[in-house]
């Protein structure tokens, strides 16, 4: 039986506080480094013996990390911010308060002081909050290295459970989110066992809307595969179709899509047979908020 | 009702604990360093049921680790529990074991430096096991050529062969129950369950002992009661009462799970003696969790009742999964009858209950005893036979329960009182009008996803286990009071204090006895050297007990001190009145209708002065009844019929508590117990991975789920009230409060959600995976 109090395994711990400093670190022979940015996931996973790294680079003095920043309609979000100012940054924009949503979803206060956006992504829990999200916003993430940086999708980026595309000597530099244009909605939801939770399923949806007409419609759901899962059915069902009744058989029919798409199992939080009955429900709620969402503000 | 004005008692006043909890500045056994002091870790079984064939402590030890195993403990056999009288307490557990019977279960044990150091020579250990078959189903552990837990164990010094794995059973009869049900028009039989849930309190168990140079052992432990913790220790380990000093320390909340001496507490000692130095022992969360958990339950339950809605006979059968140690199946069993009996009248009756050993966590007392479990079945089969009576729920309820005047034994059948005081009426009347019962619908009626249903659950626990003769359980305690020379006063006790204002309200009572302000009444810290026997802060007793002691003491230090006043002022101590200064607080001993008066302070000083001595009082006192506490809750739901999801959208919740002490806090105590019995019966349970035998939440509360204010009802859509009565048996009317408050509610729900959709669901806890199955079977469709 571990011990949750005290981490057994030695281990050395280093703070550089500068990008240049950390790539020297990361560069040194034979590292078995781990990053280590708000800590709410490593330090658990040390507690209970799950990681063992003999030296933790933490990312938490290097400011060159911390931003949100918006230029030419992309939303840059520096790695090691915290998700309590990615949530307030996201309430401001209409167009993305699915991320809003997710992210302040994530434990209570205490972790969104501590967590990061980076950490949450690298983490590569397939219940991530915020990846839905990200993924129906078509994000990218900037990889950085000692030797230059990359663009990769998100989706591309997370492979499985605890597993990304990151190089040993790369970190993510910032989340990149494109603003959507007018006429976007999106929404966010989560089931769980109680109010501060790991997801039982998580679902998020941008919705482009023109009048009443779906122009387009992204859907990610989390926790119901190795990954969290770009669903292209329900855009394929609704894309360029008038939506007279958010609540139709239509919206309906997409919504069965879903739960066909997912691939969950049975585990702690929930089964696979719920959380394929649930997905149903939780796309026709996210549907309707985001539908209305996406009207604008004469709405 | 008295119309006796008091001067402290039932008014809110500062909880005297109160800043030094919110600044941090409180001790808890956890902050307890000595000089020199090491640090415990015990080696827990990864197996579920194992013979250990060898120990190799040698890797340990070249650490400079001390170690003690087996071998090196004494072989008492004891049962943590010190509340049952000898003949009925059920022994079958060591300090370490030589056969471990559920994961989790202590090994061996080491200390060290430092917990760091502890650990790393703990994961040096070597333990050699051999595996034995475990069991995980208490109906599989019933079979014939089942694997045997125990051979035998320990019944007061008799050796009790054990069969079957029955741990301990007990049938209860009265009256004739085949004519009972055939006067019966109806009779209706169901089945109910609830889960294995962990008591969760915020402090995980730990201990600090000292070993004296004198051979003796000081020892700071979770405890609620010091006093069986220093019996316990010295009967194991061979140590004089005398030199085995217990500490009350403030304790981070209980629900029973200190009700026992805590097992650590007896590894802990035994380290402390092997190191000759004092150890610290606090367990972790997940070591916690593997410790203790609530009785859960399988109940059938059966009601014979007439067309008119008179109960004519009752019968409930249980089979309890005790785990791997029986703590106290036997009073719990006994107790479980009580609850049964002693909410609606039954001219026939039978309880047969049965408990079980299996490879999985000790269960024990946890808020309630049982009595959650037993009446989430009677309030739900109530319901059930209003609705096919086509009665109203609460005239069912009316026309049965047992009330003023009745013969009661909510403590089992040895038990037995009647009742003096009586809020039943009184808190279903005024609680249908404050939910709006009479608007609550029909399910059939009803139509949307979102279905809002209201359901009522009655209640009641104990106060204490008092009673007029002596029994299978102890009951009393223990109080001294003092008057100091500026006129305030100290109390000293050996109860304890949960966070719900025991010691507050103990306080109180010497201060209304006395004539001074709660706020110049000292409570004072607390040992076994310096304080009377108190059985243990436990049954819903500290008030209704402890309080009648703290009472009668102050009642002989008020004595005392009048009779000093009464001769400075040279008149007749019989005609003195106390009160206290409105300013000051100080108590002023005046005669009506003169000028002669003096302070309590004035008096007290002059005596000492004059050589007069202390005015003192210590009193030893055994309540002879335990009048119920009755509870009453509404419960508003709403079911998500696409999801399966419940949320409790409003509550009203009720006591019967006499005379409230600190309404505040008798109000918190009231919300909270609301709080983990709607998660009784909606979340809370440990499931059990029958490969590893290990619990599937692992311990933790990623995984362990609990209930917090984000899922009770909206502040304003939470109402709590107080029934206007007073026991004329308590200290100034009270009685008490603390499990009474959880009792009702799971009942409640379930009554709510059929109330919502029409679907009764008597296994708990009705989780949405559940909930959605049923509601699918029912017709409904997302």
């Amino acid at each position: 039986m571990h011990n949750s109090r005290i981490i057994t395994n030695e281990f050395d711990f280093c703070q550089p506080a500068t990008l240049t400093e950390l790539f020297g670190l990361l560069n040194e022979p034979g590292g078995d480094d781990r990053l280590i940015a708000g800590g709410t996931d490593i330090l658990v996973m040390m507690k209970e013996g799950r990681h063992c790294p003999k030296r933790l680079v933490s990312t938490m003095k290097i400011d060159e990390l911390d931003f949100i920043e918006i230029k030419d309609g992309v939303m840059r979000i520096g790695a090691a911010t915290k998700l309590k100012k990615v949530a307030a940054a996201c309430r401001e924009i209409k167009s993305i308060l699915a991320l809003h949503e997710g992210v302040s979803s994530i434990g209570k206060l205490q972790i969104l002081n501590m967590a990061t956006i980076a950490g949450n992504i690298c983490t590569a829990s397939p219940a991530a909050d915020s990846v839905p999200p990200l993924l129906t916003l078509g994000t990218t993430l900037t990889l950085k290295s000692g030797d230059g940086e990359r663009q990769v999708a998100l989706e591309d980026f997370i492979l499985g459970p605890g597993k990304t595309a990151i190089g040993r000597d790369e970190i993510v530099y910032s989340v990149n989110i494109p603003l959507p244009a007018e006429g976007v909605g999106s929404s966010f939801r989560k089931m769980e066992r109680v109010g501060a939770d790991i997801a039982k399923i998580n679902i998020a949806i941008s919705i482009k809307r023109n009048g009443d007409v779906c122009e387009s419609c992204k859907v990610a759901v989390g926790s119901c595969a190795p990954t969290a899962l770009l669903i292209d059915e329900p855009g394929g069902i609704l894309s360029g179709q008038l939506i007279s009744d958010p609540e139709s058989d239509l919206i309906r029919r997409a919504g069965v899509a879903v739960s066909e798409a997912i691939r969950p199992i049975d585990d702690i939080r929930s089964t696979a047979e719920y959380r394929r009955k649930v997905a149903k429900v939780l796309f026709m709620d996210v549907f309707q908020v985001a539908w209305d969402r996406a009207k604008g503000d004469a709405s | 009702m008295s119309e006796k004005k008091f001067f402290s008692v039932g008014r809110d006043t500062q909880k005297k604990d109160g800043y030094a909890k919110a600044t941090g500045a409180e001790i808890f056994s956890s902050d307890v360093i000595l000089p020199g002091m090491l640090y415990g870790r015990v080696l827990r079984s990864p197996h579920p049921h194992a013979r250990i064939v060898s120990v190799d402590t040698s890797g340990a030890e070249a650490m400079g680790a001390v170690c003690i195993t087996y071998d090196e403990v004494p072989k008492t056999v004891y049962n943590e529990r010190q509340v049952s009288i000898p003949e009925k307490t059920y022994r079958d557990r060591t300090v370490l074991p030589d056969i471990v019977r559920h994961v989790g279960e202590g090994v061996m044990a080491v200390a060290a430096p430092t917990e760091s150091l502890a650990e790393k020579a703990l994961a040096a250990v070597k333990v050699e096991y051999e595996l034995l078959p475990g069991l995980f189903d208490p109906e599989e552990a019933l079979k014939e050529g089942a694997p045997a837990l125990y051979p035998e164990v320990m019944l007061g010094d008799a050796v009790l062969p054990i069969k079957n794995n029955i741990a301990c059973q007990r049938i209860i009869e009265e009256g004739d129950l085949a004519e009972g049900f055939a006067k019966a028009d109806l009779i209706v039989e169901e089945s109910f369950a609830t889960g294995r849930v962990y008591h969760g309190q915020m402090e995980t168990k730990g201990v600090v002992c000292k070993p004296e140079a004198d051979g003796g052992i000081t020892v700071w432990p979770t405890t609620q009661s010091i006093h069986n913790t220093r019996q316990l220790l010295g009967r194991i380990f061979s140590i004089p009462l005398s030199k085995v000093n217990v500490h009350r320390v403030t304790i981070g909340g209980a629900f029973g799970s200190s009700i026992q001496m805590n097992t650590p507490i007896a590894i802990c000692v035994a380290l402390a003696r092997k190191a000759g130095k004092p150890v610290k022992l606090v367990l972790t969360r997940e070591e916690d969790m593997y410790n203790h958990c609530k009785y859960p339950s399988r109940i059938k339950l059966k009601y014979g009742v007439t067309r008119d809605g008179m109960i004519t006979a009752g019968q409930l059968e249980t089979l309890v999964d005790a785990g791997a140690h029986n703590i106290q199946v036997y009073p719990l069993l006994g107790c479980m009858a009580g609850w049964f009996v002693s909410l609606y009248r039954m001219p026939a009756l039978r309880f047969a209950g049965t408990g079980v050993y299996t490879n999985k966590t000790p269960a024990c007392a946890m808020q309630g005893y049982g009595n959650p479990q037993v009446t989430f079945a009677v309030e739900s089969l109530m319901d059930i036979i209003a609705e096919k009576l086509g009665m109203d729920p609460i005239e069912l309820r009316m026309k049965n329960y047992v009330g003023m005047g009745q013969t009661f034994w909510g403590q089992g059948p040895t038990v037995r009182s009647i009742i003096r005081s009586c809020g039943v009426e009184e808190m279903l009347v005024k609680g249908r009008e404050m939910i709006g019962w009479n608007e609550r619908g029909r399910p059939e009626d009803k139509t949307g996803r979102y279905r809002r249903g209201i359901g009522v659950g009655r209640g009641f626990h104990t106060s204490g286990t008092g009673a007029p003769q002596p029994g299978e359980v102890i009951d009393y305690s223990t109080a001294m009071v003092k008057i100091n020379e500026d006129g305030s006063a100290d109390v000293s006790t050996a109860l304890m204090c949960h966070g719900g204002g025991t010691l507050d309200a103990i306080a109180k009572i010497v201060g209304e006895e006395l004539g001074i302000a709660v706020e110049l009444v000292g409570v004072s810290p607390s040992d076994t050297a310096t304080t009377g026997y108190d059985v243990c802060t436990h049954a819903t007793r500290g008030i209704y007990c402890g309080g009648a002691a703290a009472l009668r003491a102050a009642t002989t230090a008020r004595k005392s001190i009048l009779e000093i006043a009464a001769k400075l002022l040279d008149v007749n101590p019989e005609a003195l009145m106390i009160a206290p200064d409105p300013e000051s607080g100080h108590g002023l001993i005046y005669l009506e209708g003169t000028d002669k008066r003096i302070t309590v302070g004035e008096a007290a000083k002059t005596a000492q002065l004059k050589g007069w001595g202390t005015a003192i009082g210590v009193a030893s006192h055994r309540q002879t009844n335990c009048p119920p506490c009755f509870v009453t809750n509404f419960i508003e739901v709403e079911v998500d019929t696409w999801t399966g999801e419940i949320r409790t959208t409003r509550a009203v919740a009720a006591v019967d508590a006499g005379t409230v002490m600190n309404p505040k806090l008798t109000a918190g105590q009231l919300e909270g117990g609301l709080c983990r019995g709607i998660a009784l019966a909606l979340l809370e349970d440990t499931d059990y991975d029958p490969e590893t035998g290990r619990m599937t939440c692992n311990g933790g509360f990623t995984d362990y789920k609990m209930y917090t204010a984000k899922e009770m009802p909206m502040v304003d859509d939470l109402q709590v009230f107080f029934a206007n009565t007073y026991e004329p048996s308590g200290p100034f009317g009270a009685k008490g409060v603390g499990e009474a408050a959880n009792n009702a509610t799971a009942g409640a729900v379930a009554n709510a959600v059929q109330n919502a959709i029409g679907i009764r669901i008597n296994d708990a806890p009705m989780t949405p995976e559940k909930v959605l199955k049923r509601l699918e079977e029912a017709g409904f469709n997302n």
